[in-house]
């Protein structure tokens, strides 16, 4: 390997993370600890109806029972999980008509990652609906939506008045008891969004959410429930940034996505989260269920994620496949460096006759990380005709990395196809040399290779998305050559 | 009331394990007692369960036994016989004869210096329960030792038959080649109506620089016992170990190979064909640590699935940090026919250097209606078409045999198979 490449490697793998930055709003903190008595606090807190509590305690209880997985290819010292805080919400809560009435300090948090919501609006035509800490504080361009009888508001909204939608769907995809993080995020989640597209409607934009961790020893439990009725179409972006911490942070979200007949939901995440520093110091644990169920004939989901933040990554967005004819989708790019773990795919279960999945992953390895692959294609006895195709490629950039891949797949179905290929390789010196002599140098050409190598799944972004996972590839990997 | 007393599973075969005298058998035995039986919950054995197996008591295995033996193949071969796990040499060929080259019931040998220094180093009863329990009071086995440079010219054809009904069978094999050394072994297993048998073998195989080892596996014991075995390899420099497992009929079948590629350039080939109906679950579980840098693996598994029966395939690659220069390639590939049949597989790869060429791939599908609908046009009849077809799917494992006697009695079989599958 040339000397050159290494230093451009090592350059880049010493890059600092760019996004580093506190914001000081006062917030109102739940005591330390979790106990029922937290949860009491946090539902009071939100004013929640009964019911709500009563789940959130159900699930508390079941949380209690169940133990932290450990079968996952990542490695992280025992969580205490009395030692955290569960709620924490910015103090002020303006009722925003325009920008101009929101803390100033917070315009300029989304200032400094670029996305001011200004920009946002006149540019991209994105409704944002800002969670910060937990706590939905600005939701714009609801009138838009409303007159098309899109709901799209923070979950504890949707809790006050839309109980029977809530009620009808929570829990429906992802259960209290589908697995520990959900569990505990069942029990304490603070807020999120939620959003419902009545039938035949065709979401005129593009639905957003950036989410920002802040407030330094807080867990954040984030709740999405997103539902698509007869007909609908939908596509929702949701970006993540977070600031330095010392302290490891613990992100447990879930994302329940409900499909109905011939609806189309299209889920597209940038992840890109303090990964913690080169000696694995800080970062968050991204623990997260995300789960769509096609529930209607001819429903399709399809998850898109550019992954390069977070210490710890334990993510599987899936899809069941349970009307006739319905299609999961799953792209995928996942970047580790330095220290960070990554243990995330996809579950495509096939119920339905005719149901079809795709799965394409791409993994980017390189310092000192580990990422990995994990998926299941179950093809259950009922799913006649049923197709699936799987790719999963990696590729190592260094020579302490690791990179693997762990498939599952069940057919219980004669009349299913199942097909999975996965490869693991470095860059190719061919392929450098190749542009070299072409007189493209090496930090471009590794550039071009990777950037040619992730497309199949960039090609699937919203096209604001492109660009910012374009150039979040360009600032992690760009110029390295394994 | 009352009460609930916890009983250990394996009090079924604990009787049958006490007082062996062979190398590591107490340190196995305790081990026997502090590992738990497998459940779906243990990642390993997701999808094959063993709890029934001790669901009942054994008999200790008998060798005085002589049951009618099957024809000889049509070429020539060395044949070694055991009965029951327990070595005949009054059924055997004469293993005397050739100098260089030690063919005799492991038993006899357990004090030599090769056996010494090789026994047991390659099958580790930290953590499988069934290696624990063939470690504590192995039936018997067969020593190969093959010294430096002999080429050893007619294939030995170890040929183990089991009689008797809930008898518990511990096969203990250790293949050793020294440098250069070059053997061909087909070890045959049938069965007479053994359903409720338990054989559970263990075999070790030492490949020294150079040397070149191929093994043959042909599992068709119709209403044969559960067979759950395993196969530890070691491979030197240069080396070539290469083991094809042929699966026609059984119960409840689990292979285990683990192969270490421990000298640089050294090759490892694992070939598998499993045609399964019945009830037959037939679970292939390998394991290839690439823990040097220059060395190439290449695994093909391929099976059709019919009737209720099940198949289990777990392919695991490892590569070693700074072994650069890894060829690895995997694939496993299933037909499934019959609304019952069931396939689960899973290849892994797990890689910590990066100077590595892997890819692995896996298919479960049916056979290719274009490809019928072609042979139908042209007259041929449905169910030939798809006897053809399924003949070339199978045919690119089978075509990796070199051995063309063996390769020749091995589609006739296949063949027989598949017309009745």
């Amino acid at each position: 390997m040339p000397q050159d490449t290494d230093d451009i490697l090592r350059e880049v793998t010493s890059k600092e993370y760019a996004y580093g930055f506190t914001t000081n709003i006062e917030s109102e903190k739940a005591p330390k600890g979790l106990n029922e008595d937290i949860v009491r606090f946090i539902s009071a807190k939100k004013n929640e109806p009964d019911w709500m509590l009563e789940w959130r305690l159900e699930a508390y209880r079941i949380w209690e029972k169940m133990e932290e997985p450990e079968w996952a290819h990542v490695h992280y010292p025992k969580i205490d999980y009395q030692n955290a805080y569960y709620y924490s919400a910015p103090k002020k809560k303006p009722q925003l008509n325009s920008l101009d009435e929101a803390d100033p300090e917070l315009i300029k948090t989304f200032e400094k990652l670029g996305i001011s919501l200004e920009e946002q609006k006149r540019l991209a035509g994105v409704a944002v609906d800002v969670v910060f800490d937990s706590v939905s504080v600005k939701t714009t361009f609801k009138e838009t939506l409303k007159e098309k009888g899109i709901i799209f508001c923070a979950f504890s909204e949707a809790v006050h008045e839309h109980p029977e939608l809530v009620k009808k769907y929570i829990g429906s995809v992802v259960p209290r008891t589908d697995n520990y993080f959900a569990a505990l995020n069942s029990a304490v989640f603070s807020d999120g969004s939620f959003c419902y597209i009545p039938p035949g409607v065709r979401c005129p934009m593009e639905l957003s959410t950036y989410f920002r961790i802040n407030e330094a020893m807080t867990g954040q439990f984030e709740r999405t429930l997103l539902i698509a009725d007869e007909g609908a179409y939908v596509s929702y972006l949701e970006g993540c940034t977070a600031p330095i911490r010392d302290e490891h942070q613990l992100h447990a979200a879930v994302v329940e996505l409900v499909a109905l007949k011939d609806a189309e939901i299209k889920y597209s995440t940038v992840q890109n989260w303090y990964p913690g520093d080169k000696e694995g110091k800080g970062g968050i644990y991204n623990f997260v269920t995300k789960r769509g169920l096609c529930l209607g004939e001819n429903s399709k989901i399809s998850w898109t994620q550019v992954e390069t933040g977070s210490a710890i990554t334990w993510k599987y967005p899936s899809c069941v496949l349970k009307g006739d004819n319905s299609i999961g989708e799953f792209y995928s790019v996942a970047v580790t460096n330095n220290r960070q773990q990554a243990d995330t795919g996809t579950k495509m279960v096939h119920i339905g006759k005719g149901t079809k999945s795709t799965i394409v992953s791409k993994g980017i390895s390189a310092g000192f990380s580990n990422n990995s692959y994990r998926g299941l294609v179950k093809i259950g006895r009922g799913a006649k005709g049923a197709r699936n195709f799987s790719q999963c490629d990696s590729l190592l950039l260094g020579d302490r990395c690791g990179a693997h891949t762990f498939p599952y797949i069940e057919s219980e179905n004669p009349s299913a196809m199942v097909e999975h290929e996965a490869t693991t390789s470095k860059i190719g010196e061919d392929q450098i040399f190749y542009l070299n002599s072409r007189g493209i140098e090496t930090e471009k050409a590794v550039s071009m290779v990777v950037n040619g190598y992730a497309k199949e799944v960039l090609n699937q972004l919203p096209m604001e998305f492109a660009v910012e996972a374009q150039k979040l590839l360009a600032v992690s990997l760009e110029g390295s050559v394994g | 009331m009352t009460t609930a007393i916890m009983t250990d599973p394996k009090a079924t075969v604990l009787p049958l394990l006490e007082g062996s005298t062979w190398p590591g058998a107490a340190e196995a035995l305790a081990q026997v007692h502090a590992l738990p039986v497998p459940t779906s919950k243990t990642e390993a054995w997701k999808y094959t369960r063993v709890a029934k197996l001790f669901n009942q008591q054994y008999a200790a295995p008998k060798g005085d036994v002589t049951p009618a033996l099957p024809a000889r193949f049509p070429f020539e071969a060395t044949r070694v016989v055991f009965v029951n796990g327990h070595f005949r040499a009054d059924l055997s060929d004469d293993l005397k004869g050739q100098k260089g080259l030690v063919i005799d019931s492991l038993k006899h040998h357990l004090a030599h210096g090769p056996v010494k220094e090789h026994y047991g180093t390659l099958a580790s009863t930290d953590e499988r329960l069934f290696t624990a329990m063939n470690t504590a009071a192995p039936t018997d086995g067969l020593i190969l030792l093959v010294t430096k440079g002999m080429k050893v010219e007619r294939p030995i054809h170890v040929l183990h038959v089991t009689t008797w009904e809930r008898q518990l069978v511990q096969p203990r094999d250790l293949f050793m080649l020294h440098e250069g050394a070059e053997v061909e072994v087909i070890i045959e297993h049938i069965a007479l109506d053994t359903p409720e048998a338990f054989v559970n073998s263990v075999r070790e195989c030492v490949v020294g620089e150079g040397a070149r080892l191929t093994v043959h596996k042909l599992q068709h014991e119709v209403n044969g016992p559960t067979s759950i075995s395993f196969e530890g390899a070691c491979i030197g420099a240069k080396g070539h170990f290469s083991i094809s497992t042929t699966t026609l009929d059984g119960a409840l079948i689990r292979n285990e190979v683990k192969v270490s590629l421990a000298g640089p350039e050294a090759h490892a080939e694992l070939n598998g064909v499993y045609l399964l109906n019945g009830t037959t679950h037939c679970d292939n579980h390998t394991y290839i640590g690439h823990d040097v840098p220059d060395c190439t693996s290449d695994e093909l598994y391929k099976g059709i699935v019919a009737g209720k029966g099940t198949s289990v395939f777990n392919g695991k690659v490892y590569v070693k940090q700074d072994a650069q220069r890894t060829r690895a390639y995997q694939s496993n590939a299933n037909i499934l026919q019959g609304d019952d049949a069931k396939v689960y597989t899973k290849p892994e790869l797990e890689i910590y250097a990066d100077d590595v060429k892997c890819s692995h791939g896996c298919t479960i599908g049916r056979l290719d209606e274009k490809g019928l609908f072609y042979l139908r046009s042209r007259g041929v009849s449905e169910a030939e078409a798809r006897k053809l077809m399924a003949h070339a799917f199978i045919t690119e494992v089978v075509e990796r045999v070199q051995n063309e006697d063996w390769k020749m009695v091995l589609t006739s079989l296949i063949d027989r198979k598949l017309a009745a599958l």
